[in-house]
């Protein structure tokens, strides 16, 4: 689906209640359907808050999001968010967690079994159904909650540095499966990261954003073809410069 | 398994320390402080209180009154529980509720249950219903202030799930917040329900009938210490059995919930 971002404001109030902080200024994006777009810039300047309110798990001050056409006013569960900190069920097992939304949806017996059984294949997480999420690795949770998320089949799937905290080893495969499953066509991708390789190896585009309130600074076509080879030229090149973007200014106050 | 039988018998060797300790302030009258007559009448040795003991078991009349106090306690527990766990749990979800009545539980939870003894015995005469009253008033307050700050401590982050799953409201209290306020719940039960004993015997011990603090006090009253050791040794049992059997079990299925934060 087509995401429509128009002039989004938000503000937090401030932890002294001394006034408004403002996060987000006027923020417009255009994102059309099926493409894999991701938000980098620096810490605290609100990409966390523009994907939540895409989620519809907040409300901006002013401005609208549409998807299609239709305004985003509350969550719905054909756009699923994956979470930095994979906020699985500890209560549950594996196979529970990922059948969970099915089960809210009131979907049968029957249809929950062969989707799970599907989602447990795709992260390869067989001989882990019963598992409880203390028992796996971080690499392990954050398939879950990816699984989780697709069962629903999202039109529109939101990621918020989901392989943030893993090792570059199990980051790296993780972002291989993201590739393949992307390549299906079968939902649109918005992206939260701060590794810029990530975001080069993953995107069709890049937002930059910078910072206190966030605006765009820039977006990147990445075009080069798939699966990307991380130590081509080209590669660098575009990573590179998302890095001089990013990391522009911080010299100024070394 | 080793370390457990070890464990064990250090727990004996306290016991038996205790025991030993008790006989030699038996014999000695309190370490002198007192003759060693009167020392047999205020402090029997054990043996004589054990004695006591079989002949009070054979009566039936130490079972029989602890089963009154232990009626008591479940039914005003079971009172306080049905209205303190979904009151607690609403307080947590509604912000003006919790406005609302924080305060009075504030205001009432450092009372002591056995402040209530007198009102209780003037609104419900000497019985049941009384001991009830107090009970309910003693355990109420731990209930709802654990189910509560269990309520407020549920992560965040689970509610944001189960709204980008479209859940209900009440699949919300069922596949969230329930689950995840077990251990508060636990803890608040354990509170309530130690409340509830001790204001229970406090109440039994100033007018209620029957119950092991009516047993308490007829020991004072006749002067027949060995009643009175042997129904604080009864409290203890009771209280462990119920530590041990219930919270024990509880307590080993919910703990690795709170790790996962
Ligand atoms: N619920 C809230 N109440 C008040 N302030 C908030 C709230 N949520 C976020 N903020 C503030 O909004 C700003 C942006 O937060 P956000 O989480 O969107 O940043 P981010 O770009 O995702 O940062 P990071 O890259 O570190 O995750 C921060 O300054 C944060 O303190
Ligand atoms: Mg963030």
């Amino acid at each position: 689906m087509a995401i429509i971002i128009k002039n989004i404001t938000k503000s937090f109030t401030k932890n002294d209640n001394s006034g408004q902080l403002a996060i987000l200024n006027d923020i417009s994006l255009e994102i059309s359907n099926q493409e894999f777009i991701s938000f980098v810039g620096p810490s605290g300047c609100g990409k966390s808050t523009l994907l939540r309110i895409i989620a519809g798990l907040l409300t901006p001050e002013s401005g609208s999001v549409e998807v299609d056409g239709v305004p985003v006013k509350k969550p719905e569960s054909d756009r699923m968010m994956v979470f930095q900190d994979y906020v699985l069920f500890p209560w549950q097992t594996v196979e529970k967690n990922i059948a969970m939304g099915l089960k809210m949806a009131g979907k049968d017996r029957e249809y929950i079994d062969r989707k799970v059984k599907w989602a447990i294949e795709m992260i390869g997480l067989q001989g882990f159904e019963k598992s409880y999420p203390h028992q796996l690795s971080g690499g392990m949770k954050q398939r879950v909650a990816i699984a989780r998320a697709l069962v629903m089949n999202p039109k529109i799937l939101l990621m918020d540095e989901p392989f943030g905290a893993l090792d570059s080893y199990t980051k790296m495969k993780l972002q291989s499966e993201l590739v393949q499953l992307c390549a299906k066509k079968e939902f649109t991708t918005c992206l939260v990261t701060h590794d810029s390789e990530e975001a080069v190896f993953l995107s069709d585009r890049i937002v930059v954003f910078t910072g206190s309130p966030a605006r765009i600074q820039e977006i990147i076509s990445v075009d080069l073809p798939r699966p990307r080879d991380r130590v081509s030229k080209e590669f660098i090149a575009v990573r590179d410069h998302i890095l001089s973007l990013t990391t522009s200014g911080m010299t100024d106050h070394i | 398994m080793k370390k457990n039988v070890i464990q064990f018998l250090q727990g004996c060797a306290g016991i038996a320390g205790i025991l030993l300790l008790w006989t030699i302030a038996s014999k000695t009258g309190i370490f002198g402080r007192i003759d060693q007559k009167s020392a047999q009448l205020l402090l029997p040795m054990p043996n004589v209180v054990a004695g006591e003991l079989s002949e009070m078991l054979k009566s039936g009349y130490l079972l029989s009154n602890i089963w009154v106090s232990m009626q008591r306690v479940l039914i005003g527990f079971g009172i306080a529980v049905a209205v303190g766990l979904p009151l607690g749990i609403l307080m947590g979800m509604s912000t003006t509720l919790r406005n609302c009545l924080y305060p009075v539980i504030r205001f009432f939870s450092p009372i002591p249950g056995v402040a209530w003894v007198p009102l209780a015995i003037l609104w419900f005469g000497l019985g049941n219903n009384a001991a009830i009253f107090i009970i309910v008033m003693g355990s109420l307050s731990p209930i709802i202030v654990n189910s509560l700050q269990g309520v407020l401590n549920v992560n965040q982050q689970l509610y944001d799930v189960m709204h980008m799953m479209e859940a209900s409201h009440w699949q919300v209290i069922v596949h969230c917040i329930v689950p995840s306020i077990i251990p508060y719940i636990v803890s608040g039960f354990k509170l309530g329900l130690g409340f509830a004993w001790r204001v229970v015997i406090a109440a039994e011990m100033v007018g209620v009938p029957k119950g092991l603090g009516y047993v308490l006090s007829v020991g004072r009253s006749t002067a027949n210490t060995s009643v009175t050791l042997i129904t604080i040794i009864s409290l203890g049992v009771i209280m462990m059995l119920m530590e041990e059997v219930l919270f024990r079990f509880l307590e080993k299925r919910t703990s690795k919930w709170k790790t996962w934060e």
